[in-house]
């Protein structure tokens, strides 16, 4: 007994050795070590690869300027004032390598400025940004799209932990001298940033939701990419009988959520939609005949096997595997999916887009050049009463400055392959046909039921409702009857 | 004579045979445990050979060729990346630190109490014995709320601090009820004796009476440390920083990364990082940690 | 004397503990009767009493009950399945001769996880697109004979409303298998041998043996066993939540999930203590309950 305890201890110590030995720190650690002859000795300790580049360029910078003034570069720790970035991606996830980089410039730009990168990947884990700014300690920068100043939740901005930029967005832009910060951004994302006087969060990316589709299938079986729901509803119906999947998603998930979405998009127009979803008009009920065919729509297809059988709780990879090996022709889903899935793509993947069909009888709601998508977005949050360590709002603004700059932003777009809201910058260009069907697009409207746009409770009841309309525990009569209370009680209980 | 030498090996070779009989019958009849055993224990092992496996794979293949495959290209890079990428080693060391405090703080603010309240009479002893007595029967969602904003208000969320108080008051009632029980087994000779040979309280306690308890001890010990090591409600509810996040809690983060970034197989390494440790303790104490938690459950 | 001594330790040895347990383990519970009659977005700096109005939300919430009667189902089903299966695994791994050791050791493998790990485990298993499961079903060609039997369209185990739970059921049964039948071999372990050779002489064998001597000495066993499946059944919370991956199904939503989601997702506080006070109440009926139930039949020895 004693020797196995022994025997125990000596594992435990050793593998609690291991693992401070081997565990970097998560933050990416940079020391800037004392320097005496300037330019030779400039040593950053560096964890991560990709900075390399970024360092190189900082180590001629400051050659020029201390060559210049023939001066010792100071290099007695100043207390640094930190960005927190609460990034939605992973830390080493394509969109978190690219953020992290910007971060390192303001941080070379502004030798005051820390820049850290605290990761909350999924809308899970995000909840923590959301309550860290209840206990009075908030990050400074929320990239988790700008959920909370969304007309259906703004309760959050309303609660007054958000800094107002309204100010700043008067100031000239990163790198200029005149003009302002605010008439960098496009109009769509503009209507989105003001909130009243105030302006509320600083948009950056839209990532529009369209149907991708397996090329090699549409040879192979013949097909035309369809232009209205019941040529879609045909290819299926072909892609059925040889044993393939007509929709990657199934039974309940996101994906399925966007598909509910967009048919009501067709079948009521986007006001309509938006004054449903957000109660601005309560002319508008889910028991209309619109929210009823949308789901009577919905369940047929699923009823006539057009979906992958494929739903685990939030889990979208089975559909993206189930689309990329093959099983799947159709997947309705982000812009973003390319950028996301860059290192798992199989490399003779074939694949183009098309818009969401329309529908029969309803072609005049919506022109069929358009698409819903999101908008991602930076919040600034006040520092917080209880605050950790000394943030600044100055350092955020000015990495939300440099984030939207021209520059930066033709940069991200050229590594990740999304829409920027900055005018000027190029379109995408790794994925095939995006970019010329993005361009000819009449109508761009947010997106409701995914995220966003209504308020987090109504956002998580409409989920359970749709799933459990997909698995026929509700008539789509019972599911519009269902949301239609859930939205009644929702708003008795905001007066 | 020679008939009964006949009738003598004839019987020999009938109980042979019937004893032989015996053996195919008894295996014939526990043939039925051995396939269900068998293909529990097999579930069990194959379980972990999979995820083994799969943690060695690389992502584009897991997406090529799904999930029942072996590896083509064997990832060992798959594990340095979750160590140091995806911060396992970082929940782990997380982990490895709320398990050792947590169960060291447990066990020693369980004898404490237990030992005053088992052999030590004052005024109160049962009014304060019936108080820590409630806790057992309340479950733990009622003050879900309201201890959450407790730790608010005096500024302990996102700290080591609250996991430590939560491990250590956490099961105190329970651990205390077990010590109390095991204390007062043991004889009250021991203490006079070490009284009379001028041992003060604190000896008494430290050299005498705690080293006597040391099965119980080792009981609640095992106990609580399964349950710090897999603990994943507190930390989802009381921690904001992922730097301090444990395992379980990690992991969760993972799956996450997984379902955006695709990087399942670096989940899988993750998971096994996780497992491992677990695993060789429980093979090494094999017996303790069976006793252990058993007799925690039963006297619950 | 002896005592004189020993009351020394009472400042430094309870006092501390006690201070701790009555601050953190004991008030909030006391404060949580409050809390269930206010109303609380963690925002606004104080909570407003709102009296009755948590209960009449409650009421009329189907999405609470449904995740109730989610529970119960979760609770009686794991009594159903883990009872008799923990018995006979604990009387099967007694009984066999070789091996011993090591089925006790594999069977108990699967409980020495972590609830994550083998929610993790089971999604990549159960998953009906890309599972390990389908995927071995597909090969040994059985899809569509166990669709027709289940009468389901597709075999989306977390997913379809007839399979979701009793899915979980059997991920509950192959995690906590081992350590019930555990507890069952400490009590077969203590059952005195000559009780076994009396009836043996008494002329009892294989079932009646069992019926007439296991059985009823087994009984404080089975009872705390039963006691456990329940209060464990009906405050289970992680293997749901890591099961749902971020978004829980209301075709599995049980109560302990559904208050969190209601605390720290809706900000719903108040609410969320009315419910966690169901919560305790349905707790302690049913504890009440099973030990009245199953208090008759013990049988001394």
């Amino acid at each position: 007994m004693a020797r196995k305890t022994f025997v125990l201890m000596t594992f435990i110590v050793i593998a609690a050795l291991l693992a401070s030995c081997a565990t970097p720190t998560p933050q990416i650690i940079r020391e800037t070590v004392v320097v005496e002859k300037p330019v030779e000795k400039v040593v950053q300790q560096t964890v991560v690869v990709e900075k390399e580049k970024v360092v190189k360029e900082t180590v001629v910078v400051k050659e020029t300027t201390v060559v210049e003034k023939e001066k010792v570069v100071v290099a007695t720790p100043v207390p640094k004032k930190v960005v927190e970035f609460a990034g939605f991606y992973p830390v080493d996830a394509p969109y978190g390598k690219e953020f992290r980089l910007v971060g390192y410039r303001l941080e070379q730009e502004n030798p005051e400025c820390k820049f850290v990168y605290s990761e909350y990947p999924g809308a899970e884990a995000y909840k923590a940004v959301t309550l860290r700014a209840q206990e009075g300690d908030p990050v400074d920068i929320d990239a988790g799209g700008g959920t909370s100043l969304a007309p259906g939740g703004g309760e959050l901005w309303k609660s007054g932990l958000y800094y107002d930029l309204a100010k700043d967005m008067k100031t000239p832009a990163y790198g200029q001298t005149g003009g302002t910060w605010l008439d960098t951004f496009n109009a769509a994302a503009q209507k989105q940033m003001i909130i009243g006087e105030s302006v509320g969060s600083i948009p950056y990316q839209q990532t529009q939701i369209i149907l991708w589709y397996n090329t090699d299938h549409y040879t192979k079986y013949n097909l035309k990419p369809p232009k209205t729901w019941d040529e879609l509803m045909a290819n299926c119906e072909t892609l059925k009988k040889n044993g393939i999947s007509c929709i990657g998603g199934g039974g309940f998930n996101g994906y399925i959520g966007y598909w509910y979405d967009m048919i009501l998009f067709r079948l009521m127009g986007n006001d309509a939609q938006y004054a449903l979803y957000n109660r601005t008009d309560p002319k508008y009920k889910w028991t209309d005949p619109e929210p009823v065919k949308a789901a009577e729509m919905l369940v047929e297809m699923i009823d006539k096997g057009y979906t992958v059988d494929g739903y685990v709780g939030g889990d979208f990879t089975a559909n993206q595997v189930a689309y990329f090996t093959g099983k799947a022709t159709h997947i309705f889903i982000g812009t973003w999916l390319m950028g996301e899935m860059k290192d798992s793509i199989p490399k003779d993947f074939k694949q183009a887009v098309i818009y969401f069909p329309t529908v029969k009888g309803y072609e005049d709601k919506t022109p069929y050049e358009a698409a819903f998508g999101f908008i991602n977005s930076l919040g600034l949050y006040k520092p917080g009463t209880k605050a950790k360590q000394q943030h600044s709002t100055e350092c955020a603004v000015k990495f939300a400055k440099l984030f939207t700059s021209q520059e930066v932003q033709t940069q991200l777009v050229k590594a990740l392959d999304f829409v920027s809201t900055i005018k000027g910058v190029p379109g995408p260009e790794n994925i095939p046909g995006v970019g010329e069907l993005l361009s000819g697009m009449k109508l761009w409207f947010p997106a409701f039921q995914n995220l966003s746009y209504t308020a987090p409770e109504l956002r998580s009841k409409s989920w359970d409702n749709a799933a459990l309309l997909a698995a026929k525990q509700l008539t789509p009569k019972q599911f519009a009857e269902k949301m239609q209370k859930d939205w009644d009680e929702f708003f008795s209980r905001q007066k | 004579m020679a008939t009964d030498s006949v009738r003598s090996m004839e019987l020999a070779q009938w109980q042979a045979h019937q004893a032989g009989e015996d053996r195919r019958r008894r295996f014939l009849r526990s043939l039925p445990a051995y396939v269900l055993l068998g293909t529990f224990s097999a579930s069990a092992i194959l379980t972990f050979i999979w995820a083994l496996i799969m943690s060695l794979r690389p992502n584009r293949e897991l997406f090529t060729y799904g999930a029942w495959a072996l590896p083509k290209v064997w990832a060992w890079q798959n594990y340095v990346d979750a160590w140091r990428q995806m911060r396992v080693g970082r929940y782990f060391l997380n982990t490895v630190l709320y398990s050792g405090v947590g169960t060291i703080g447990a066990v020693i603010i369980a004898a404490c109490t237990a030992y005053v309240l088992a052999r030590v009479k004052f005024r109160g002893r049962n009014l304060i014995y019936y108080l820590f007595l409630i806790s057992l029967m309340i479950p733990g969602y009622l003050a879900l709320v309201p201890r959450y904003f407790l730790m608010r208000n005096i500024g302990l969320v996102d700290t080591y601090v609250v996991i430590f108080l939560l491990a250590w008051t956490g099961g105190l009632s329970f651990n205390m009820f077990l010590l109390i029980n095991f204390f007062e087994t043991l004889p009250t000779e021991l203490e006079e004796a070490a009284f009379i040979d001028g041992g003060n309280a604190w000896w008494i306690f430290w050299r005498v009476m705690f080293p006597l308890a040391r099965p119980g001890i080792a009981t609640i010990a095992i106990f609580t440390f399964m349950g710090q090591w897999n603990e994943f409600m507190i930390p989802l509810i009381y921690l904001r920083d992922p730097a301090k996040y444990p395992l379980a809690l990690g992991l969760q983060i993972l799956s996450f990364n997984a379902t955006y970034s695709a990087t399942h197989t670096k989940l899988f390494a993750g998971m096994i990082i996780f497992m491992v440790p677990i695993l060789v303790m429980y093979l090494i104490l094999k017996d303790r940690i069976t006793e252990g938690l058993t007799v925690g459950a039963i006297k619950g | 004397m002896l005592q004189k001594e020993l009351r020394k330790l009472i400042w430094p040895f309870l006092v501390p503990s006690l201070i701790l347990y009555l601050v953190i383990g004991l008030w909030p519970n006391i404060e949580a009767f409050y809390w269930a009659l206010t109303d609380y977005d963690g925002i606004a700096p104080r909570q407003t009493y709102v009296g009755l109005r948590n209960f009449q939300y409650m009421m009329n919430d189907d999405r609470w009950w449904g995740a109730v009667s989610n529970t119960l189902y979760f609770a009686v089903g794991t009594v159903f399945t883990l009872l008799p299966f923990g018995l006979l695994f604990a009387v099967l791994i007694m009984s066999v001769r070789r091996g011993h050791g090591f089925f006790k050791t594999t069977v108990y493998f699967p409980s020495i996880l972590s609830l994550v790990i083998v929610a993790f485990l089971w999604v990549f298993i159960l998953d009906p697109t890309i599972g390990l499961l389908n995927e071995a079903l597909k090969a040994l060609g059985l899809v569509d004979p166990l669709k027709r039997l289940l009468g389901v369209t597709a075999l989306n185990w977390l997913g379809h409303p007839k399979l979701a739970k009793p899915s979980i059921i059997v991920v509950q049964l192959w995690s906590a298998l081992g350590f019930y039948a555990l507890l069952f071999m400490a009590g077969l372990a203590k059952i005195p041998a000559e009780m076994y050779d009396a009836a043996k002489i008494d002329g009892a064998a294989g079932w009646s043996l069992f019926r007439h001597v296991t059985w009823p000495l087994l009984f404080p066993t089975t009872q705390t066993v039963l006691l456990l499946l329940i209060i464990n059944g009906l405050q289970t919370f992680t293997l749901i939540y890591a099961l749902g991956g971020g978004g829980i199904s209301p075709l599995t939503q049980v109560m302990a999930t559904y208050i969190y989601r209601t605390a720290f997702t809706d900000r719903r506080f108040g609410y969320a203590t009315a419910l966690a006070a169901l919560l305790m109440v349905i707790v302690m009926a049913f504890t009440l309950a099973s030990r009245e139930l199953t208090k008759r039949e013990v049988v001394q020895y």
